[in-house]
C-alpha cells in the first residue's frame, strides 16, 4: 500500500509505492510480461493466448483502492509495435477503452481524477517495451489539472479553447488540423518538440465525444507519432498524457470542468541529444529552452506530411 | 458536468459476440460502444479486462 506525505513547501502530494522498487525491468522478450499466455508457456499478466486489447491492475501499483488505481493498458498482443503502427481500427478502439476506464474508474469515490498516460523508451524510464500505456486514478486532483482549471480562471473561460483559437490565429505552429481536432506545438512549449492535440468542440472528456471525434483523435495520435519517429528516423521517445474532467466533485457541488485534450512531452532535442530536466527546471522551476516552437513545429510537420 | 461519469446505459450492455477469451474461461461479456468486454479475476485477485472490436459500432 503507497502512502502519501504532503510537500508543504511545494504544497503537493509525494506517494510512497516502495514496492514498486521491485517491478519488472527491461526483460527480455521471451519474458515479457505483457504478451500473450501462450499454451505450454511461461505465465503473463495476460492469462490468454489471444487478446485485441488488455487492461489489467497493474500489480505494482502507485495507487489501489480504496485509494485509487493503477491500470496498465496493453495495446495489442503483438510485442514489436507502437500506438503509431496499431491499425486505425485497432487505435478507435484503444480511444473506447479509454473512455471505458475513464467511466469506471471516475465513477468511483476514491478517485478524484483519471489520468491516461504512456511512457514511450528508456529516456522516460519505460521498463517494458511491450506496447502499452497506464491509468492512474488519483484519490486527489494532481498539480497539473490543477493548474490548468487555475488558467480558465485566468483567462476567463476555457483555457485550452482559446489557446487553441490563439494557434489558429497564428497558424506557424500547427501541425494538423481537421473538422474535429487541431494539434500544435504550443507558443511556449518546454519540451522541443511538444505537441498538444485539442478537440475543436468543447469536450469535457472521451465521455462528450462523438464516435467520429473518438476516430479522429485515434488518427490524429497515430499521425503524431509516425511523424515523430520520421522526424529523426528512430523510435521517438515520449510521454503522453491524456487531460480531462476531474471526477471528484468539489464538496457540495459539481466536478469541476475541463477540456479533453492530449500532451507529447518528448525529451529529445537533436537525434541523439536529451533535454535533461535540470537546476533552472527543478530548482526554480523555469524550463530554458534550446529551440524555438516554430522552428520545431516546421520540422515535425514536415515529418507528418512524409509518413502521412 | 455531473460529479461522477454516467454508468452505461442498457443499449451499451447487450449480450456480446463470442471469442476466443470467453472460451478460455473470460467472465461472459459485455458491450461497450464499438467494444465487447471479458471481465476475468486472476488468481491473485487481479482484475483483467479483454476488449475487442465487434463488428458493427456507432457511427
Amino acid at each position: 500500500m503507497s502512502e502519501l506525505r504532503f510537500e508543504e513547501l511545494r504544497g503537493e502530494q509525494v506517494a510512497y509505492a516502495i514496492h514498486r522498487q521491485e517491478r519488472t525491468f527491461l526483460p527480455s522478450r521471451a519474458h515479457c510480461p505483457l504478451c500473450p499466455t501462450t499454451p505450454g508457456g511461461e505465465p503473463t499478466e495476460i492469462p490468454f493466448p489471444a487478446f485485441e486489447i488488455a487492461v489489467f491492475d497493474n500489480r505494482f501499483p502507485a495507487f489501489e483502492a480504496p485509494h485509487g488505481a493503477a491500470e496498465v493498458v496493453v495495446y495489442t498482443d503483438r510485442h514489436e509495435a507502437s500506438l503509431g503502427t496499431l491499425s486505425p481500427e485497432r487505435a478507435e478502439a484503444l480511444m473506447w477503452v479509454w473512455r471505458h476506464r475513464y467511466m469506471e474508474l471516475g465513477a468511483r469515490d476514491d478517485i478524484d481524477y483519471v489520468f491516461i498516460f504512456e511512457n514511450r523508451g528508456v529516456e522516460v524510464g519505460v521498463t517494458l517495451h511491450h506496447p502499452h500505456g497506464q491509468i492512474y486514478g488519483y484519490p486527489f486532483l494532481p498539480p497539473v489539472p490543477a493548474l490548468e482549471l487555475a488558467a480558465d480562471e485566468r483567462l476567463g473561460g476555457c483555457a485550452p479553447c482559446a489557446l487553441m483559437g490563439r494557434e489558429l490565429n497564428d497558424g506557424r505552429r500547427i501541425l494538423l488540423e481537421n473538422d474535429h481536432l487541431v494539434a500544435y506545438v504550443p507558443y511556449a512549449a518546454r519540451w522541443a518538440y511538444e505537441a498538444h492535440v485539442t478537440l475543436r468542440e468543447h469536450r469535457a472528456s472521451l465521455l462528450d465525444c462523438e464516435p467520429a471525434e473518438l476516430r479522429a483523435l485515434a488518427a490524429a495520435l497515430q499521425a503524431l507519432v509516425r511523424g515523430y519517429d520520421a522526424l529523426f528516423e528512430r523510435p521517438f521517445p515520449y510521454v503522453m498524457a491524456v487531460h480531462q474532467a476531474p471526477t471528484g466533485g468539489r464538496p457540495g457541488g459539481r466536478a469541476p470542468e475541463g477540456h479533453l485534450h492530449v500532451e507529447f512531452y518528448p525529451p529529445l532535442r537533436t537525434a541523439d541529444k536529451l533535454k535533461y530536466l535540470a537546476g533552472s527546471e527543478q530548482g526554480a522551476g523555469t524550463f530554458i529552452s534550446d529551440t524555438l516552437p516554430e522552428e520545431s513545429a516546421g520540422a515535425l510537420r514536415e515529418a507528418i506530411a512524409l509518413v502521412a | 458536468m455531473p460529479d461522477k461519469p454516467a454508468p452505461p446505459t442498457p443499449s451499451e450492455q447487450p449480450p456480446t459476440v463470442a471469442s476466443e477469451a470467453r472460451e478460455e474461461g473470460a467472465e461472459p461479456g459485455e458491450r461497450y460502444g464499438m467494444l465487447a468486454l471479458h471481465r476475468h479475476l486472476k488468481d491473485d485477485g487481479r482484475a483483467v479486462i479483454l476488449f475487442e472490436r465487434i463488428e458493427h459500432g456507432p457511427t
